[in-house]
Parts: structure tokens; sequence; C-alpha cells
């Protein structure tokens, strides 16, 4: 392999691990961000707390009007329906008492 | 002697800091952020391979870091949150790059802004380092997932492997062997582009990034 060509193949593990150097942030904005996150870091974390709280209750009154109406559904059709399996039924009640359960539940986490 | 002493020190005002934090004291905070938001904000970047979306994330690591601080025990020996850090700092940035995938034109407006509005004598630097890391994402994304974050947080952050082992939330064994595989990989990916490279030189490389 000639000098030109060896150069114009770049080696993957040397470019991988040849990474820029580290630089400072621009001028001022380690200040500018440091002085934000103190604001936000003051704002009162009642208020933040309080509204997650709120939500999770909503979303469980929510999830058990959900798997009422779905009970309901399930002994409509089972009562007074055509004929449906009742393996059938149970597995719609089961499957959709459980997604709304882990609608509620499931929050994508930011950290672990 | 008087090493020990400068270690032992800086060991106690990171703890002391954090301990503070999280009893609500956002000034101790703000000073864990100013000494820790250059490292933070440089991983982001080598995540990013864009200076000004690194600083977002950065911003962003340490408003959760914030939230989450009583979340958090500092295990390791010199009880440094650095670690903690960049493994918030791994599911920010794959949180926002879901976003950005969803959003693709926004982050083209973004970018324009960004550029526009960096004034820094080094900004032709900065341009070439987005390149250079472009270029290098681009090799590191034939990787599998796991794979580059243990390079990410080992190889270019620096971090020892027990370091490694919180930052990606894994035993320290589970580090060794994805680094392992990750260099295995790299290797055959230079094979495949017609280089003979040693694993002593990529096992070489490694460590001396760790420093």
């Amino acid at each position: 392999m000639n000098e030109s060509l060896g150069q114009q193949m770049t080696d993957v593990v040397e470019r991988v691990f040849a990474v820029p150097a580290e630089r400072d942030l621009p001028a001022g904005h380690l200040e500018e961000r440091r002085r934000a996150l103190l604001q936000a870091a003051a704002a009162p974390p009642a208020e933040a707390g309080l509204r997650r709280r709120l939500r999770t209750v909503i979303g469980w009154l929510v999830s058990l009007a959900v798997l009422a109406a779905v009970a309901a559904a399930a002994l409509t059709l089972l009562v007074l329906g055509p004929r449906v399996p009742k393996e059938h039924v149970a597995e719609f009640a089961a499957v959709t008492g459980a997604a709304s359960i882990v609608s509620v539940v499931w929050r994508p986490a930011a950290v672990r | 002697m008087r090493s020990d002493m400068t270690i032992s020190m800086g060991v106690t005002a990171d703890g002391d800091l954090w301990t503070r934090a999280v009893a609500g004291d956002a000034a101790a905070f703000g000073e864990l952020f100013e000494r820790h938001a250059k490292r933070v904000y440089n991983f982001c970047f080598r995540q990013t391979a864009n200076w000004a979306e690194a600083e977002d994330a950065m911003a962003e690591v340490f408003l959760v870091a914030w939230k989450r601080r009583e979340t958090v025990v500092l295990t390791t020996d010199d009880r440094s949150v650095l670690p903690w850090l960049l493994g918030v700092a791994l599911n920010v940035l794959r949180n926002r790059a879901r976003s950005t995938r969803r959003a693709a034109a926004a982050v083209a407006r973004i970018d324009a802004r960004n550029v526009e509005g960096d004034f820094a004598d080094d900004l032709v630097g900065r341009l070439s380092d987005e390149k250079h890391m472009n270029d290098i994402l681009r090799a590191v994304h034939a990787l599998p997932p796991q794979e580059q974050d243990v390079l990410a947080v080992c190889a270019w952050a620096g971090l020892s492997y027990e370091e490694g082992a919180i930052a990606l939330g894994v035993p320290i064994g589970t580090v060794r062997s994805r680094l392992s595989r990750a260099r295995a990989h790299l290797r055959e990916l230079s094979a495949a582009n017609g280089h003979d490279v040693g694993n002593e030189r990529v096992a070489r490389a490694a460590d001396d990034r760790r420093g």
C-alpha cells in the first residue's frame, strides 16, 4: 500500500480514540447556565410535587373508570351479547385492564 | 503526605457539597455545577458532535440531578458525583435523541441559530471539532449501543472501571467485558477497512485515556 493511499484510508481505531480535546464553555455561558440552574432549583418544589401527585391520582381514577367500563362491557357480552367464547372475553378484559394500569404506573425515567 | 492531604481535601469537599445539596442548599449544588460542568459538557459533546446541543444537554443533566439528588448515594472511594452525572447524561442524551429524531426540522433551525450566535474566537476550532466528532461517531455507531456507552464513559471520559460501573448502572465485570467486546468490534471494523491493528494498541489507547 503506498503512502498516499495509506493516508487516505483512515484507521478506524485511531479515529475513535482521537476525540477532540476538552473545551471550556463559551465565555459567560457557564455563569449564565449556573444562574439559570439556581433559579430553577430555587423554585418551590412543593408545587411540582403537588402537580405530580395530582396527575397520579387522576391517572388512577381514569384507570379505575376504564377497568369498571371494561368489566361492565365484559359482563354485558357474557350475559346479553352474542355467543362469544368466555376465554376471548376474559383475555380482552385482562389485556385492557392491564394496559390501563400500566399506562398509569409507567413513566419514562430520565435517570436510573 | 501533601499529595494525600490535597486529595483528601478534594474528596471531602465533593462529598460535603453533595450532602449540603441533598439538604436543599442550592449554593452548594452551584459549586458542584462549576466543578463538573466542563466534564459533563465535553461528555455531551462527544455524544452529540454539537457544542450548542451539548451545552443544552449539560444544563438539563444538572437540572435532573438537582431534582433527583435525594435518591443518590455516593459510593465510590472519593465520593465523586461525576460518574453518576455522566450516567444521568447518557439518559438525558438518549431522551433528547428521540425527541430530535421526531423534530428534525426544528433541530436544523436550532443549529443555524447556534452557529450564528456563537461569537467566540475559537468558533472555527469548534466547527472543526464538530466535523471531526461526527466522523468518529459514524464509526462508533457501528457498535452496539451498550458498547458505545462504555466507550464514551471509560475511553473518552476517562472514568475508571468502578466509576464506569456507576455511570452505566452495571457491575464492574460487565464494564470490563463490554469494553473488551468494543475493542474487538473496533478491531474487526479496522480490519474490514484494510488495517491490521494489534490488540495492545487499542488497549493502550483506552488505558491512556483513562489516565
